[in-house]
């Protein structure tokens, strides 16, 4: 028996342990399709709503279980590189491919992370922001940096004209705040991409603060999303 | 705090656990932390059936770390 084999056997077993998905159920999906697809998006298989809620729930322990082994390895975690904050936003969402997620860090003078928040919990490929919420939460933790991050669900790891925007109305709102917008990372099963590496921030104008909310999505236009 | 309350209950359901397991499982992880509970710490006075269980969680933790390897298509005996 392969190891491939055995990890995948383990998997299934654990699996219909843990939420009571029938193995066959699991191994039918499984013989066309990556079978971590089930914890990603768990429409892809007919579940009941109790094992539904135990998959979503799983996931929710599975991030948090990665954040904490990561919150171990150095007490207070400290973003010191755009690879770093990749690594610690896809340990948070980069597997959760059913829809698109906003996190926010919130860093103090030496880029510690005070506190992370989700912000928002969209669609597949849409998630609205309120900047006046990201506000707040900055405010209540007297941060000196932010750092902005979202998934991509369908995996394209380019950011779309919703992405800069929402990065530019944030830029605009706390620059005059002396908060420090450090990136904007977007990710993906592994994969990253860093407006600060790409030398995107450096291209947006300080603007007029806007407080209005803004729908993050991967399809709609720039001018769509400013008219919310 | 908030998220770690939310955390042990999420992981009680998960493990369908009764309402006496589940207060041994609450005072294990205050006592060990989640990390090395999870790992095998505190779970002696644990019945059969939960340390099975948390086994079980505890191998879809490392597997889905190794989802990645996985998704590759490789077989992980080349690891």
């Amino acid at each position: 028996m392969t190891s491939r084999k055995v990890y995948e056997d383990s998997f299934y077993k654990n699996l219909n342990k843990l939420t009571g998905i029938p193995i066959g159920k699991i191994k039918d999906y499984a013989k066309e399709n990556n079978p971590f697809n089930i914890l990603e998006h768990p429409s892809v298989i007919d579940l009941t709503d109790r094992q539904l809620d135990k998959i979503n729930k799983l996931n929710d322990f599975v991030s948090t279980y990665n954040v904490l082994r990561m919150e171990e390895e150095n007490a207070r975690i400290q973003i010191t590189c755009p690879q770093e904050a990749g690594d610690y936003f896809n340990a948070l969402i980069g597997n959760k491919r059913d829809r698109e997620r906003f996190m926010v860090a919130f860093l103090d003078t030496s880029n510690k992370i005070i506190e992370t928040k989700m912000i928002s919990e969209g669609t597949v490929d849409s998630a609205v922001i309120y900047p006046r919420d990201v506000l707040k939460m900055a405010l209540a933790n007297d941060c000196k940096g932010i750092l902005l991050a979202h998934n991509h669900s369908s995996g394209k790891m380019i950011p779309s004209s919703p992405d800069i925007a929402i990065t530019q109305r944030m830029l605009n709102i706390f620059k005059p705040l002396d908060i420090k917008i450090i990136d904007h990372v977007i990710v993906s099963a592994g994969k990253y991409v860093s407006f600060a590496e790409e030398q995107m921030l450096e291209d947006l104008n300080h603007e007029l603060a806007d407080y209005k909310p803004i729908k993050l999505g991967e399809d709609t236009s720039l001018e769509d999303d400013l008219e919310m | 705090m908030e998220r770690d309350n939310q955390t042990v209950m999420n992981l009680i359901d998960i493990l369908d656990l009764s309402e006496k397991d589940g207060t041994m499982v609450k005072d294990a992880i205050e006592k060990e932390g989640l990390l090395k509970f999870v790992n095998g710490k505190g779970q002696e006075d644990l019945s059969d059936e939960v340390v099975e269980k948390i086994g079980a969680l505890h191998e879809i933790l490392l597997l889905v770390q190794d989802d990645a390897a996985f998704l590759m298509g490789g077989d992980l005996s080349d690891q």
